[in-house]
């Protein structure tokens, strides 16, 4: 169990910067999901930690201790890779032993252990039969078994579900999130998924391009963006962001400017910055369709509804403004389709400086 | 039916195409191998003879000398026939070693200009023998590598070791990394991963590698002709050597020949398990 300091990591592939100076605290026990696009760094930051990578710059603390320059071995770290990373000759106890008879560990330490983690992840049934023809969900069982057996310091995932059938993957999922909080280990781990990242995280680390977008809990990550990028990125759809211009105490949308009526308080909020372009952001799940006609106070517009598709219980219902698509996403039954009201649940609106992208409220 | 009779004729034409060319491959080698067997009669009879009395006399000329007095001598073949063997199995096996090594290098690690490195390591390959002979010769002249085998199989080392590289780094290519980074993480050693972990997955190319550098050395013929005179002398440099001294022998020439060809066939019996799926291995293996 430890406690994992990056500081001022770097990381440079010949001309390229993967990781541009990262500054993370990773406190004891916590699930920490380094979340992303592709291309972001977060795997390059995950193998510095493992002391696959050397950092071009920076260092990595253990609890406080200096381990940039440690092998992996020397960390005491497990790694998940996404395709497992088993070997098909090997019977599933040989695999799991694996990490064990590198530190001769006695016979009878190695059986209790197996004992353990078999019970932990109920692989009783596979200990004794090869990897090679096994189903993706037990190999990763296994690679996960392997990876947990000797009590590392941290354990560090790369996009360990990926590789998974969907249906599999949702168990998996779970199974994962309860075994960490069991076994109490320092846990990163690294998905473009962020379905994934908002159901098992303690905390998110949003990035981009090398560098933090974002930290916090799912759930603050998720109603308050600190930028359009962690808006947009986060959700399923992410969330709508409309070009707004404030004119004489009222909000314009779009290019066409359609007057949309919102509270006086927002007004005043947006006038105190004495600015007058915006993004707003609102999550589909807050807007709504009111039929031909708005109710007196609402923030409502007319719009043309050109699609919609059944995820679930919901309905995600596709409209333009300007030339750009927005989502919005309701329980209702039957046709949705065609001019409507679209109306917008203000209190959930989130304001976002036009320039830098950041979040003004 | 009809779907059956199409199978068939297919699998027809395959099966003619290969016999065709198992003809065209195969008919110079029984060529070879009747001439060493016929008497200098049988060999200049026209039409060819396909049936006649076989007899060693070729073989028999070419390991024994029967000198001038009537006194029979084994032949210095078999002093020559030792050095190639020994020369370019050596010059396989650590070309083959070290190239596995390097081409590991290759494939797991970034250093500096290592794209001008690798070329540099290809273009050893496409130097022409020709171009660098004369530099070989006073270089070998002057350090005293000239008629040694040691010297011979520094240089078939060096000649080897660039194409070796390069096809054993496409076969590491081909092995995921997280297999050995699992080891490492694990708390075992790079060297460990590599001897236990990779390079029982290369097996195929390492066989495939070798019978390609075995090959080469075995047939060089522009290096070992102008460095080795007497000691260090190869089998091909004495074969041909054989063509002007003693005349036109045909029978010994053709059993030289067969001489010739059995360590390949040997090596190629040995390796073939692991060889198609070396040389498939290579191409398809890539993409993962």
């Amino acid at each position: 169990m430890a406690e994992v300091t990056l500081e001022g990591l770097r990381k440079n592939y010949g001309n390229v910067a993967a990781v541009k100076g990262l500054d993370l605290v990773i406190k004891d026990q916590e699930f920490v999901v380094l979340l992303g696009p592709s291309g972001c760094g977060k795997t390059t930051t995950l193998r510095c930690i493992t002391g696959l990578e050397s950092p071009t710059g920076g260092r990595i603390l253990f609890d406080g201790k200096d381990v940039t320059q440690q092998k992996p071995a020397e960390r005491n770290v497990a790694m998940v890779f996404q395709f497992f990373a088993l070997y098909p000759h090997l019977k599933a106890r040989k695999i799991i032993t694996f990490p064990l008879r590198a530190r001769k560990a006695s016979k009878k330490h190695i059986r209790e252990k197996v004992e353990w983690v078999a019970e932990m992840f109920k692989l009783h049934h596979l200990l004794d039969r090869y990897v090679g023809g096994m189903p993706p969900g037990d190999k990763q069982k296994i690679a996960l078994a392997r990876a947990v057996v000797r009590d590392p310091n941290v354990l560090l995932l790369d996009e360990p579900l990926s590789a998974l059938d969907e249906q599999y993957r949702e168990e998996m999922r779970w199974q994962l999130g309860h075994i960490q909080k069991q076994l109490k280990v320092t846990t990163v781990y690294v998905t473009h998924d962020q379905r994934e990242a908002m159901s098992l995280a303690d905390r998110i680390i949003l990035m981009r391009d090398g560098r933090i977008e974002q930290q916090a809990p799912p759930d603050e990550i998720y109603r308050r963006p600190a930028n359009v990028f962690a808006a947009y990125f986060i959700g399923s759809p992410g969330m709508n962001l409309f070009p707004v211009t404030l004119e004489d105490r009222d909000l314009l949308l779009g290019k066409e400017s359609r007057r949309l009526p919102i509270p006086e308080e927002i007004i005043s909020k947006l006038a105190v910055t004495e600015r007058r372009e915006f993004v707003m952001g609102i999550r589909p799940e807050f807007l709504s369709i009111a039929g031909k006609e708005a109710g007196e106070g609402e923030s409502c517009f007319p719009a043309t509804i050109f699609s919609t598709e059944q995820v679930g219980n919901y309905k995600i219902f596709n409209f333009r403004v300007d030339d750009e698509i927005y989502h919005g996403m309701v329980r209702r039954k039957g046709v949705l389709e065609g001019e409507g009201m679209v109306c917008f649940d203000m209190a959930q609106a989130r304001f976002f400086n036009k320039e830098s992208g950041e979040a003004i409220f | 039916m009809e779907e059956s009779n199409t199978l068939t004729l297919k699998r027809f034409i395959i099966l003619a195409v290969i016999a065709v060319w198992v003809v065209f491959a195969m008919a110079p080698l029984v060529w070879l191998f009747m001439s060493s067997l016929k008497t200098r009669l049988d060999l200049f009879s026209m039409p060819p003879k396909f049936i006649f009395k076989p007899t060693l006399h070729g073989y028999e000329a070419l390991f024994i000398t029967t000198y001038a007095d009537g006194t029979r001598k084994v032949s210095e073949i078999i002093g020559t026939m030792f050095n190639s063997i020994l020369i370019a199995g050596m010059g396989t096996i650590l070309a083959v070693a070290l190239g596995t090594m390097s081409g590991y290098a290759a494939s797991r690690f970034e250093f500096k200009a290592k794209g001008d490195f690798m070329f540099f390591v290809l273009s050893t390959r496409m130097l022409p023998a020709v171009a660098v002979l004369v530099s070989f010769h006073i270089m070998y002249a002057r350090l005293g590598l000239a008629d040694t085998r040691f010297g011979m199989i520094l240089l078939y080392i060096l000649v080897n070791i660039g194409l070796a590289t390069w096809i054993m780094k496409g076969f590491f290519d081909g092995v995921p990394r997280d297999l050995e980074e699992v080891a490492l993480v694990n708390g075992y050693s790079r060297l460990w991963a590599f001897r236990k972990l990779v390079l029982p997955m290369v097996k195929g190319g390492i066989a495939a590698t070798t019978g390609f550098c075995f090959i080469f050395a075995w047939n060089e013929f522009t290096f070992a002709s102008i460095i080795t005179t007497t000691r260090a002398k190869t089998l091909p440099v004495r074969i041909s050597a054989a063509l002007g001294k003693e005349g036109l022998d045909w029978a010994m020439v053709a059993a030289a020949g067969i001489l010739l060809i059995i360590p390949i066939v040997v090596l190629f019996y040995l390796i073939r398990k692991h060889l198609l799926m070396g040389m498939t291995f290579g191409v398809l293996g890539k993409k993962e």
